[in-house]
């Protein structure tokens, strides 16, 4: 009974959608208010409708329906329930489901905000979300339904279970977080296009979306770092990011939409930049869609891409469409969009963060050009030609540390132009001390990019300090403050601004971590019990090996004593050989899986993966992998994370304006 | 059960069409938010120039000349929104 309701609710969210698309239509046309009314309550029934959906697909999950094909597929009984909630995006039916579900929240959330506001733009903003809605909704109703019933003429007992790379806590958060920044995305295009149709002239349309632009921005950032991070714990090759399609494909949406929050704030202040703005919002959508493309429809093989599909060719009409649609309306409005207002000077904050929108636009399309060319090759000649992390690497390094030079720049220009004195002023101290610490650098024998990388980030630090000190310094004479409350009225009086500098330092921390990665070490032995090896100047001895049989794998245990160059106890890692189905009968069908263990300090990271296992000769063999500096990523990303939470936390005028 | 559900459903979606003619909040409402919107992004404009200025992000010839903008703005929005709500 469940899933037919399951598919029920999601037919009719998909009939209600369409009624409501017409409704909101003939209003527009008609201006007859009732229609408006009627059209808006059918789009809350569709949100409603798709998240009654959603909830029943969880339950079938939880209670192990079998009868359920996507059930099946991706649970068993032996999986433990967390997982079995997991499973709802683990697989394609499901994630598209979930895809639609989160933007359902998001249409509620912006329905309740919204019912009193906007009253030109609301009905475009709707047919806008709901035409996304009903792509995703005839999806599971006619491509992919996850309601579908097992084709099989007999009882199932067990299901096939759920890949043991995404049995982690990481990957229990990472999606839906990465989701919600993909999916967030749709509520500032569809600001954005209902902005373009009703000739709205600027302040509106920056107000309705710059706050959805940053949270949901944050989600995709924590999304990514969460992605990293489980990739660190759990893939075992001791690295964060291999430039996987899929990780590309989160990473493209980040760059565009960075540019944009950046370049906003030039359109609030100078009101200028509003066509580029446009069309970085709009690209930042189609690229979330081109994501979802790329992660479901099996065009790419990779990590994530579990599933072959014929939802290829419909995605990318889809793609394509928006496309379209977003070039002819910019191409049509780019008249009443234009500025009276120009950069004055090349040396201007203003033109520092045009500068700084060009280069993420840069990044963001050789990722895109290293990400389809595999496609391309494979089209035009018949051979896929894969480009891999040092195509990435070769291009993305050097655009990356331009960009870390800009977060430096950046806040040291004045707006307007910045005179030949203030130049020198304001940046003979970052420039004198980044020059001095690359010599110690030299010093200590760092060449290349390590170099270039560690003295940007001592430029960029002492900017950002800089920076703080003058607004400080300035409030003291002013208002004769101490340093203190200086500070504190400060950076709340100017949220987003001082909370971007929080995030400036996150990236700077990031910066660290990525160029730790050029003293990574890396050995792979096997040892016999009590036999010892060394990496680098750390020693390994295997003290023990033990068995252990849990409810849904089985474990072989290594127990690893670390110690220094002295002898001295460093850590003691216990990583695992896991087998996960290990009671099925059918050989093929028991999974593998290596569950490493992980030192962790300030100055690196000891990365053990037990790889295998010679149970004739009691031998193990290891990975082990030294990586400095790598806890600096995820320091960055809580920096991060914490700047945006301070440039998003509402000041006392925007309470009481809500 | 579920027909009735569906029905009740649909009637409370449909239920704004079979009232009487509904006031239209659009333009003028609109209009105001955008123009109050402007006016509280330049209150704060002006507050951030001259802290900007206090701390040496703008010559003195940049911040008069963009605090004389930034107040010419604001007072011609003002006098619109007077304008608009006598109306």
């Amino acid at each position: 009974m469940t899933p037919v309701l399951g598919s029920v609710s999601l037919s009719l969210a998909t009939g209600f959608g369409i009624l409501s698309v017409i409704l909101l239509s003939l209003y527009i046309r008609s201006g007859d208010y009732r229609l408006f009314l009627a059209g808006r309550r059918m789009a809350i029934i569709v949100s409603a409708l798709v998240i009654i959906a959603t909830l029943l697909l969880v339950k079938e999950l939880i209670t192990s329906n079998f009868d359920v094909d996507y059930v099946a597929h991706y649970t068993s009984i032996e999986t433990p329930t967390i997982y079995k909630f997991t499973a709802l995006w683990a697989g394609q039916s499901g994630s598209l489901l979930f895809w639609v579900f989160i933007l359902s929240i998001y249409s509620l959330i912006m329905i309740f905000q919204n019912r009193n506001r906007y009253h030109r733009m609301m009905p475009w903003v709707l047919c806008v979300i709901l035409t996304v809605q009903l792509f995703f909704l005839i999806l599971t109703n006619f491509i992919t339904n996850p309601f579908e019933p097992t084709n099989a003429d007999f009882v199932i007992a067990n299901g096939l279970g759920l890949n043991p790379l995404l049995q982690n806590l990481t990957m229990a958060i990472h999606p839906p977080v990465l989701y919600l920044g993909f999916v967030g995305f749709t509520i500032p295009f569809a600001f954005t296009f209902a902005a373009l149709l009703t000739n709205e002239k600027g302040s509106l349309w920056v107000r309705s979306i710059r706050r959805w632009s940053l949270v949901t921005w944050l989600a995709l950032s924590c999304g990514i770092i969460l992605g990293g991070w489980w990739a660190y714990q759990e893939l075992g090759w001791g690295g964060y990011w291999a430039w996987d399609p899929v990780e590309n494909a989160s990473f493209m949406p980040w760059l565009t939409g960075t540019a944009f929050l950046h370049s906003i704030i030039i359109q609030e202040k100078k009101n200028m930049l509003r066509v580029w703005n446009t069309i970085l919002i709009m690209l930042t959508f189609a690229l979330t869609i081109f994501g979802t493309f790329l992660t479901r429809s099996g065009v790419m093989s990779s990590v994530h891409s579990f599933t072959e599909s014929p939802l290829g060719p419909i995605f990318l009409a889809f793609v394509a469409i928006i496309v379209t649609v977003c070039a002819i309306l910019v191409f049509q409005g780019l008249p009443k969009m234009k500025s009276d207002k120009h950069i004055e000077s090349l040396t201007s904050r203003e033109s520092g963060f045009l500068f700084n929108n060009v280069v993420f636009v840069t990044m963001c399309f050789a990722v895109f050009w290293g990400t389809i060319f595999p496609v391309i090759s494979e089209a035009v000649r018949g051979t896929k030609i894969t480009v891999g992390p040092p195509f990435f690497n070769q291009v993305n390094v050097p655009i990356g540390l331009l960009l870390l030079m800009l977060t430096g720049v950046g806040p040291l220009l004045a707006w307007r132009r910045t005179s030949r004195s203030n130049f020198i002023k304001y940046f003979s101290i970052p420039v004198g001390l980044a020059l001095i610490a690359a010599i110690v650098f030299l010093l200590f024998g760092f060449r290349g990019y390590v170099v270039i990388s560690l003295t940007l980030s001592v430029f960029v630090v002492v900017a950002i300090i800089t920076e703080f000190k003058r607004g400080i310094q300035a409030r003291v004479n002013r208002f004769g403050e101490s340093s203190f409350v200086a500070f504190r009225t400060m950076v709340r009086k100017n949220r987003s601004r001082y909370g971007g500098y929080f995030v400036h330092l996150g990236i700077v921390l990031m910066f660290i971590g990525f160029t730790g990665q050029a003293f990574n070490l890396k050995k792979e032995f096997g040892l016999g019990i009590n036999d010892r090896e060394h990496v680098g100047d750390i020693n390994f001895e295997l003290k023990q090996l033990r068995e252990e049989e849990r409810p849904n794998h089985f474990a072989w245990i290594a127990e690893l004593l670390v110690t220094g160059k002295d002898g001295n106890s460093i850590t003691t890692l216990l990583p695992e050989k896991r087998i996960y189905f290990h009671r099925d009968p059918n050989p093929d069908r028991r999974q593998p899986h290596s569950e490493l263990d992980i030192h962790t300090t300030l100055k690196g990271d000891i990365y053990s993966v037990f790889s295998s296992i010679d149970t004739d000769n009691g031998i193990a063999f290891f990975q082990i992998m030294i990586n400095p500096l790598v806890q600096f990523v995820w320091y960055g990303g809580y920096m991060l994370v914490l700047g945006t939470l301070i440039a998003l936390w509402p000041s006392k005028r925007e309470k009481l304006l809500t | 059960m579920l027909f009735c559900l569906f029905s009740l459903v649909f009637l409370y979606s449909i239920w704004p069409l079979f009232k009487g003619i509904i006031f239209n909040p659009s333009n003028s409402q609109d209009t105001l938010d955008a123009l109050e919107r402007r006016k509280t992004i330049l209150y704060r404009e002006i507050q951030y120039i001259d802290a900007e200025y206090d701390i040496g992000n703008l010559n003195k010839e940049d911040y008069n000349l963009t605090r004389t903008e930034l107040v010419q703005e604001t007072s011609d929005i003002i006098a619109e929104i007077k304008l608009i709500s006598s109306n």
